[in-house]
């Protein structure tokens, strides 16, 4: 009977069914731009989700997707991540403890295009684009400029635009449409700019501490 | 249609659009998740002007396959859905990325040696999850001739995985 090839079919659509954390964030991002608020069940699934993937971050796999290099898009444990790293931006209260978390994921998703990069997977000039805009909007947040923040999160912030200019230039090669290569060629010169100007912020504000500190 | 109903659209068909992406990327989820936000972007821009007379499923298909298409051309100009769809054929991706057993890498194979018609009605129907009534919406045939011709293609599947 069909039964068999039946099963092997349901078998194998369960597999290709998606992370449920993906299908919950996108809801979450589709929800906002209608501007509809979520249902108590939908609140109900998001607590039971985050209890579990706490539970699953004691674990060894938990540990091991979040921590190593190897899990990259498409590894098997990569939705693991992102599900860890959702509940970690969700465990940080304060706007100092986002920005944190913040700074920890996108240095991560540099490594991982890094990595991608050396696996012949480069990533496309749009994402590259997308992670170019985060980077901004990260340092923004930061600003540099303010002398009450803290030395390491504005070195932090800025190794990771250094990284992030790194990646940009060694992803050229890969690109073969113009008008992406152009694209990443001006994105680059952007950041370089940034980076020259942050640099200098820093060291004025280094400046001002050390004859504070004379006087 | 009101963009106040677009979450209960969106719940109702976010599995069957991800897998109907999934299968036609050779497995790749982080590719085929990007899309399938992609394409649920795109119908909650034009979901206000959706008509629902035409059928969700049919409504959401069409945008999904076009931004199939229109992304990997990209990649390779002049790809059309049927070549596409071939890529299903290629299991071995498939296996690796989905972590499919050997059994069921061969139904996978088996399905490309099906008539192009019966094959598509396994894929939208077992695999993916579409409903006969869905897939008539799209394909001008009625539920019940699909569901003859869905009993009929898992019969050929069951003699091809018999033959091997």
């Amino acid at each position: 009977m069909n039964w068999f090839v039946k099963w092997k079919l349901h078998k194998i659509s369960t597999k290709a069914n998606p992370d449920p954390a993906f299908v919950l964030r996108l809801e979450k991002e589709l929800t906002s731009r209608v501007g509809v608020s979520r249902s108590w069940l939908t609140w109900g699934r998001v607590a039971v989700s985050t209890a579990c993937t706490v539970a699953v971050l004691g674990s060894g796999t938990g540990a091991y997707a979040y921590t190593s290099d190897e899990v990259v898009p498409d590894h098997p444990l990569y939705a693991m991540r992102q599900t860890l790293e959702d509940v970690e931006m969700k465990l940080a209260t304060t706007e100092e403890a986002k920005t944190h978390v913040e700074m920890k994921q996108l240095n991560r998703r540099i490594k991982e295009a890094q990595k991608l990069r050396s696996l012949n997977r480069p990533l496309q000039a749009a994402k590259l684009e997308q992670m170019s805009q985060k980077v901004q909007a990260l340092i923004k947040k930061v600003d540099l400029n303010d002398p009450k923040m803290k030395e390491e999160v504005r070195q932090a912030a800025l190794h990771i635009e250094k990284a992030h200019v790194d990646l940009l230039e060694g992803s050229q090669e890969s690109l073969k449409d113009e008008e992406e290569k152009k694209t990443i060629r001006e994105l680059i010169q952007h950041e370089r700019k940034t980076i020259r100007e942050h640099l200098q912020t820093i060291r004025e504000l280094r400046r001002e501490q050390r004859q504070k500190s004379r006087e | 249609m009101d963009k106040q109903h677009f979450p209960q659209f969106y719940r109702a068909h976010i599995k069957q659009v991800y897998k109907f992406l999934l299968f036609r990327l050779g497995g790749r989820k982080a590719m085929a998740e990007d899309l399938t936000q992609d394409v649920f972007i795109k119908a909650l821009n034009a979901f206000e002007s959706y008509d629902p007379e035409k059928g969700e499923s049919a409504w959401i298909l069409t945008i999904a396959r076009n931004h199939l298409i229109n992304t990997l051309q990209k990649e390779r100009e002049q790809i059309s859905l049927e070549e596409i769809e071939q890529t299903m054929a290629e299991t071995t991706g498939l296996a690796e990325k989905m972590a499919i057993s050997y059994d069921e890498q061969r139904v996978l194979a088996a399905i490309a040696q099906l008539p192009k018609e019966d094959a598509n009605i396994v894929r939208l129907k077992h695999l993916e999850g579409w409903s006969y009534e869905e897939i008539a919406k799209f394909s001008k045939k009625t539920a019940g001739a699909l569901r003859i011709q869905s009993h009929r293609a898992l019969k050929a599947l069951q003699a091809i995985l018999k033959r091997k």
